[in-house]
């Protein structure tokens, strides 16, 4: 009961300053239409370009998948998200300033429009926007699941509990994203990802208190984590798998639409700058905390002093938090639904504007706001089925994507105009092959570490897009320049 | 930039490098190894932006 008062107190103490911030974010929103709605029209400061950028990449996968990942797999998944943070700080440090630039240029406001523009067809970006959908309508609603499954671990309900959760968590996102679109995220982000960053530090003080007090220093965590075969890539992370993990992630900045658009939006050079510089620092301190909590906890159980016995990866936090002290579970699981939502509501927004400047152009506003409500049933329609393949096609969001990085890469790089039809062919070669390999090997999980023609998935899709790619910039073209 | 891209890729290239050994222990050693080449393209991140010069494509 304690736990549950708690709980309610923290999370309702979140949502009032949350639904503040995103009141008082009105303010900033100028009457520029679409542009102010879905990028701020381009007047975001640097504090709020980092927090958005982060709070939107760092999904509760980290606090709730990376912590059990860790648990279960070890060292690996340092290795795993690390690979992706060193990955998109270079592409970041190298082709940010170019893509904001290019956008305020170009007046681009969705990444379909990016395609449409440098490729000088149209349909691009309604087949981009198609396969955005597709992709991370699942991954949306797989954060939805984690909050409806986060209430209902807290409260103890069953499935009444589950939907509450869900549709509190569509509302907020409805809410936040809509009050004053990207400034409310954005406002609502920085609060998020503070709230990330402090219960994940204390998460960590606490499991590292308790297993130090438990007579487990850190050599002996070493010894015990070696003895289980945790501390190399032995096991679960051969090196086929650690490839076919890592691939498509490598290439997240590239591929997913949520935080393209994030380069549209600093107001100046000095913020697109404060934006790369501070979160790859939130990167690299949320992903060694998350995997020290995972790889510590393990440690503490191996020793005996934490007496949790979780059998999927998805149970260890929940279970940690249920022997914590509960203001600091409460914390931590609000922080739960924040990473949630500020991913999510992000995701949200993203697909509107698609909708409304790739599918719909002309529309404005409205056909956002008509959008955001239909992506968003959709996402409620497939959370409350509440089945665990959401998550298995979750993770085949990046797997659906990948085929636009060659493209994009590009286009940026080169910022020629290539045969338009080629690069469909490349945007459409990854839906092709996951989807082959997800009816040949009977389930996404399995495609996602299948390995077609001898390759791991991940970079066939790579190869071919790449190669279509390639013939496409064989034709000569004028640049966008 | 096109010096900071190689940067990126040769570090992103070690990343990968401890699958060529795949160590099956090793203590902290693993963690400490990638952990520090994080850092490094933190720290990388950081000097470039100072003296930021766009890339200019082809």
């Amino acid at each position: 009961m304690e736990r549950l008062i708690a709980g309610l107190i923290m999370l309702i103490l979140y949502l009032v300053i949350g639904t503040v911030l995103a009141l008082v974010s009105r303010r900033l929103l100028g009457g520029r239409g679409e542009e102010d709605f879905y990028i701020a029209g381009g007047r975001l400061g640097g504090f709020l370009s980092a927090m958005t950028y982060a709070a939107t990449t760092y999904s509760s996968f980290m606090i709730v998948g990376l912590v059990g990942f860790s648990y279960f797999t070890g060292v690996g998944a340092l290795g795993f998200e690390l690979a992706y943070l060193v990955a998109t700080v270079g592409i970041l440090v190298v082709l940010a300033p170019r893509v904001w630039s290019l956008a305020r240029r170009r007046g681009w406001v969705s990444p379909g429009e990016m395609l449409s523009d440098i490729y000088g067809s149209r349909l691009l970006g309604v087949i981009a926007s198609l396969l955005y959908m597709v992709a991370l309508i699942p991954y949306a609603s797989a954060q939805l699941k984690g909050i409806g499954e986060a209430i209902a671990g807290m409260s103890g309900g069953g499935e009444v509990a589950y939907q509450a959760g869900v549709l509190l968590g569509i509302g907020v996102m409805l809410v936040w994203s809509l009050i004053a679109g990207i400034w409310s995220v954005a406002t609502t982000d920085a609060l998020q990802g503070l709230w990330m960053l402090i219960s994940a530090t204390l998460l960590l003080l606490w499991v590292y208190s308790s297993v130090s007090g438990g007579g487990v220093d850190i050599s002996y965590a070493a010894s015990l984590l070696d003895k289980e075969g945790l501390t190399g890539l032995g096991g679960f992370w051969a090196p086929l798998v650690f490839l076919s993990f890592t691939l498509p992630w490598i290439f997240f900045a590239v591929t997913n639409p949520q935080v393209v658009q994030r380069l549209y939006m600093p107001r100046d050079e000095r913020s697109l700058r404060s934006m790369v510089r501070w979160f790859s620092l939130f990167g690299l301190y949320y992903t060694i905390l998350v995997t020290l909590i995972g790889l510590l906890a393990r440690a503490g159980v191996e020793a005996g002093v934490f007496s949790i016995n979780p059998e999927s990866n998805d149970q260890v936090t929940p279970l940690l938090l249920s022997i914590a002290n509960p203001l600091l579970a409460s914390m931590v699981f609000t922080s739960i639904i924040a990473a949630s939502v500020s991913t999510a509501d992000s995701i949200l927004l993203t697909l509107a504007s698609s909708a409304s400047r790739d599918l719909k152009s002309g529309g404005g506003r409205t056909i956002g706001y008509i959008a955001a409500l239909i992506v968003a049933m959709l996402m409620t329609m497939v959370a409350m089925l509440r089945i665990s393949y959401i998550v298995k096609l979750s993770v085949l969001s990046s797997l659906l994507l990948l085929s636009l990085a060659p493209p994009t890469l590009a286009a940026w790089t080169t910022g020629r105009r290539g045969d338009p039809r080629f690069i469909a062919a490349a945007i459409l070669s990854g839906p092709l092959i996951v989807l082959v390999e997800t009816l040949r090997t009977g389930s996404p999980l399995k495609a996602f570490t299948s390995t077609p023609l001898g390759l791991p998935i991940a970079l066939l899709i790579l190869v071919v897009s790449t190669l279509l790619t390639i013939l496409s910039l064989r034709t000569s073209a004028p640049s966008v320049e | 930039m096109r010096l900071i891209a190689v940067i990126y890729i040769a570090l992103l290239a070690m990343m990968y490098a401890p699958l060529l050994f795949s160590p099956t222990s090793g203590g902290w050693m693993l963690y400490t190894y990638w952990s520090l080449l994080a850092t490094i393209s933190v720290i990388v991140a950081w000097l470039a932006t100072r003296r930021w010069t766009p890339w200019r494509g082809s």
